[in-house]
């Protein structure tokens, strides 16, 4: 039994099923973060966990005791929305303060634990501004300093970052992480931004229509992924995944794909890999963008880069890195470059693959097979 | 429903934000007599 326990959680409105038989399990302490596009059921999960939406079957335990039928003020959860939800007509101190006067916390209680999260936040000499005299991010930490200072057993984000500008947005990352690793809490945090969900969590949950597709920690979820849903969904530019053959050649397994004029391309996988007895079966080959690259820009401790020359479609510097795209198995393809490699479009290229990092999938069943 | 003073404070009419408000109420234990006591109306419904 875990601290957070979902089970075999359901939700149905009417005939219409958005959230399929669930199982997820957390300690204490962990950060899971639920992703997935919109309308997955990723948000309705979160609210079925605070209480805002009825379980239709099955159920969610907290510390061990059931949740249905409990009220969400009864649950000792907190919650952070999006949309910061301050109430208009209080201060800062009094906006922090409100829930545990709800809950009948004395005044002497209620102040020092204020000060006690305005220090923790950085929020001190705000405590007497009204929420329409604050940034965005200011708005944000108070919203959190409200769920802080209840001490609960579990925390709710429910997507808390999607309102702020992409600089803010990545330092409250940060601040989320940080406070996390000091405080120690048990956090369920629901995002759409993949890298929010790499960055923050102990584990992720991978959500698509109204099914966890994977359940397991980041590393898990970037290097093996489930399935193709998992592999395009998470990781920035996506893994590549395009069409190749099974095939044998001098005892090993490789990939055979076509470059766009249709020549052929072997990508011999490491020995000993699952895919040696099934030669002639059509895959799906996955590689993330930093699995290609520049030759020198190649992983020197893997055992199986193979070099493919390949002509460049586009070429796109994104500062750190250039990503460098072309096609094979009759898909764009995209490489993770060093900064300063010397390429442009129409030149041939060679293109340093690093087998060791490729998965492969079924066409059909879109699930990992190797 | 929240209501009265709450949303004259508010002077805005964003249902997304009034339903986080809302929300957010049922959380943190509305009664209709704090409610009152602080401008809610009648809690959180």
């Amino acid at each position: 039994m875990g601290f957070l326990d979902i089970q075999r959680a359901t939700k149905s409105y009417g005939s219409v099923k958005v959230l399929h038989e669930t199982d997820i399990s957390i300690e204490e302490g962990e950060f899971l973060v639920l992703v997935g596009p919109s309308g997955c059921g990723k948000s309705t999960l979160l609210n079925m966990i605070a209480g805002l939406e009825e379980v239709t079957s099955g159920d969610i335990r907290i510390k061990g005791r059931s949740m249905n039928g409990v009220r969400p003020a009864e649950r000792n959860i907190a919650m952070v929305f999006q949309s910061y939800a301050l109430y208009p007509n209080m201060n800062v101190a009094q906006n922090i303060s409100f829930g545990m006067e709800m809950h009948g916390v004395p005044r002497p209680e209620r102040e020092r634990k204020v000060a006690q999260v305005a220090e923790l936040l950085q929020i001190g000499r705000l405590l007497d501004r009204k929420p329409g005299q604050l940034s965005g991010g200011q708005r944000q930490r108070v919203a959190m300093g409200r769920a802080l200072v209840r001490d609960p057993d579990v925390f709710l984000f429910d997507e808390p970052l999607s309102n702020l500008d992409a600089k803010l947005r990545v330092d409250m990352r940060t601040e989320i992480k940080k406070l996390h690793q000091k405080l120690k809490t048990t956090i369920v945090y629901v995002t759409h931004d993949q890298i929010e969900a790499l960055t923050l969590s102990t584990r992720i949950a991978v959500m698509f229509g109204g099914h966890v597709q994977q359940l397991g920690t980041p590393k898990e979820i970037y290097d093996t992924p489930a399935n193709m849903f998992v592999a395009g969904f998470m990781g920035s530019p996506s893994m590549n995944l395009f069409a190749a053959r099974v095939a044998a050649q001098d005892g090993r397994a490789i990939a055979v794909t076509r470059r766009a004029d249709g020549s052929e391309v072997a990508l011999p996988f490491p020995e000993g890999g699952a895919l040696a007895a099934q030669v002639g079966r059509e895959i799906v080959l996955g590689l993330r963008p930093e699995a290609i690259t520049d030759r020198d820009g190649a992983d020197r401790h893997s055992r199986a880069v193979h070099v493919v020359e390949s002509p460049v479609d586009i070429t796109e510097p994104a500062g750190s890195d250039t990503f460098v795209v072309t096609h094979l198995g009759g898909k764009e393809v995209t490489g993770r470059f060093r900064a300063d490699v010397d390429v442009s479009p129409g030149q041939v290229f060679p293109f340093a693959i690093n087998m060791e990092k490729a998965v492969a999938f079924d066409p059909k069943t879109e699930m990992r097979i190797a | 429903m929240v209501n009265g003073d709450f949303f004259d404070a508010q002077r805005m009419h964003d249902p997304c934000t009034t339903h986080m408000h809302r929300k957010t109420l049922r959380i943190e234990s509305l009664t209709p007599a704090g409610a009152a006591a602080r401008g809610f109306g009648q809690g959180d419904g």
